[in-house]
């Protein structure tokens, strides 16, 4: 049943309060959306309530000891970071990585893209109301960060990658466990697929809702799943390639409408892509040294370097500044999410309360990141 | 730019000589330096001209993805610091704005890129840079209140008593 109401007749507008402790924000976030009835019409964002000053104490530290830092940006996927930081100062300083170093860094970062993306795929079917998937996806997780704990020695907050290589060689067993992992993962995404990516309600929810054009998406700096969402074939991997992924085939999904069940889609089919690229890197796993020999105190020369990588999220950045001397005279993060959730508006404006959070995880932020 | 879904970006349509070519025809007229350090390109500029710059980068050379901004503190001025890409022919620059470390303003670039938006804010708030035609300006991580600006040199922190 439809109500008749005239134009004439104004609704008040009414402000709401999002979090910062609300479940659906992934976080300690909070928004403040203006509705209309039922829908969006404004939303402004509040961050902050993890600023820790990691770019602060990054220069009152030297390199190596402000590193585990930056595993505390995006906590889940804390090897991108390292990665990149070390990365950048390799361009800097102008190292050779050896090759069994670079093929380890890129197993394991792919290894936490899925575990990233396996998280996003849990917490979207919470948000629309399915419960299942989200302990389908943990377990697989659970696999995967006995991995990372067998080659780094933590879960989560890894402190692996040095300048140069990695801390040490991978441990005996970890190929097997590796490709017993590879083996039965291509099953396993069949799973999430008939669980959650054909159902009709959830596709009914997802469908439509949260259009980002690409235009507007590059305009306004959105990079990563979000990006590829909406159409734009863009990934750091391949068109700037870095530790070695111009060696390793696979493919970039894309959207083609650019709503919230296009980045579910690209994030699920980025899952197949890791690991296609894990099972070449391991095939293909050359010996020979794990680290190249960098002095024990680093101290770039005098310069500024900007490097970005393909984090799990999106464009990853460090711009660092040097002055030649054992402390980095300015380190930048650039983290994708904090691009991303000026994406935000441009996507729920229009759309009602419910969707709204559906479409605000379908950005897939982490706060760590955003508030630094 | 109009995205045709699914096409690959990572084609470059001119060579880099090309590209400084075409920088010293668009910025013709205004006072900069270009310079190539570990193989990036960078633009240094006074600040008062940071919006003419961007503007024609944007327009004429399609840059029109911005990776990053943020700012450094050299004491007795400061920089800001913009990270340009272009999907278009693939190429990235920085710029970089000299501006007064007593007096730091410089014109907000949100009217070419939106999503600047958060960037400027906390570029602000760290470096007490006043970005003018921003519309909300306000106070994005720090605590209301806090005083000073912690990305600053001159801002010390607390010492260990240990």
């Amino acid at each position: 049943m439809t109500i008749e109401v005239s134009d004439d007749l104004r609704t008040e507008l009414m402000e709401i309060n999002f979090g910062p402790h609300h479940p659906s924000t992934h976080g300690i976030f909070r928004f403040i959306a203006t509705l209309d009835g039922e829908v969006v019409v404004d939303i402004e964002p509040y961050i902050g309530y993890l600023h820790r000053g990691i770019e602060k104490l990054a220069e009152n530290k030297k390199y190596m000891t402000g590193f585990p830092l930056y595993d505390r940006l995006d906590y889940i996927a804390s090897l991108t970071y390292e990665l990149c930081f070390c990365l950048a100062l390799e361009k800097l300083m102008e190292i050779e990585v050896p090759e069994r170093a670079q093929f380890i860094r890129v197993i394991l970062v792919e290894l936490q893209r899925i575990s990233t993306h396996l998280i996003f795929y849990a917490t979207t079917g919470l948000e629309a109301g399915a419960y299942t998937p989200f302990l389908y996806a943990f377990r697989e997780r659970e696999a995967i960060l006995r991995l990372l704990e067998m080659a780094t020695g933590a879960r989560m907050t890894t402190n692996y990658f040095r300048i140069g290589g990695v801390k040490w060689d991978l441990p005996e067993g970890f190929e097997k466990e590796l490709r017993k992992l590879l083996s039965k993962f291509p099953s396993r995404l069949e799973e999430y697929d008939q669980l959650l990516t054909g159902n009709e309600i959830f596709c009914q929810r997802m469908k439509n809702i949260g259009i980002l054009g690409p235009e507007i998406a590059i305009n306004i700096g959105v990079s990563g799943p979000t990006l590829r969402g909406s159409g734009v074939r863009f990934d750091l991997r391949k068109a700037e390639p870095y530790s070695g992924y111009d060696r390793f085939d696979f493919d970039i999904p894309y959207g083609l409408k650019g709503d919230a069940y296009d980045r579910y889609l690209v994030r699920l089919q980025e899952m197949r892509q890791c690991l296609r690229i894990i099972s070449q890197a391991i095939d293909g796993l050359p010996g020979g040294d794990f680290r190249a020999r960098v002095p024990k105190v680093i101290k770039p020369p005098a310069g500024e370097v900007y490097m970005r990588t393909e984090g799990t999220r999106g464009e990853l950045g460090f711009y660092i500044i040097s002055d030649g001397s054992a402390n980095p005279y300015k380190v930048k993060i650039r983290a994708p999410s904090f691009v991303n959730i000026m994406a935000l508006k441009p996507m729920v404006v229009g759309h009602t309360v419910p969707d709204l959070i559906l479409i605000f995880g379908s950005i897939d932020i982490v706060m760590g990141e955003i508030d630094r | 730019m109009t995205v045709k879904p699914g096409e690959l970006y990572q084609n470059r349509t001119f060579s880099k000589d090309e590209l400084t070519q075409a920088l010293h025809r668009v910025l013709d007229g205004l006072p900069y330096t270009l310079e190539e350090k570990v193989g990036e390109l960078f633009i240094l500029i006074d600040g008062p001209i940071v919006l003419e710059v961007c503007r024609r980068l944007n327009q004429e050379l399609k840059f029109d993805y911005l990776k990053g901004l943020t700012a450094a503190d050299y004491n007795d001025y400061l920089e800001v610091i913009y990270c340009l890409y272009s999907f278009d022919n693939a190429y990235s620059l920085i710029v970089k704005a000299k501006i007064d470390a007593l007096d730091p303003r410089v014109d907000s670039v949100i009217s070419i890129w939106t999503g600047v938006d958060l960037q400027e804010r906390e570029a602000a708030e760290m470096y007490g840079i006043d970005f003018v035609g921003h519309p909300n300006l306000k106070k994005l991580l720090l605590e209301e209140g806090f005083e000073g600006f912690p990305l600053r040199k001159s801002f010390q922190l607390p010492v260990d008593e240990k």
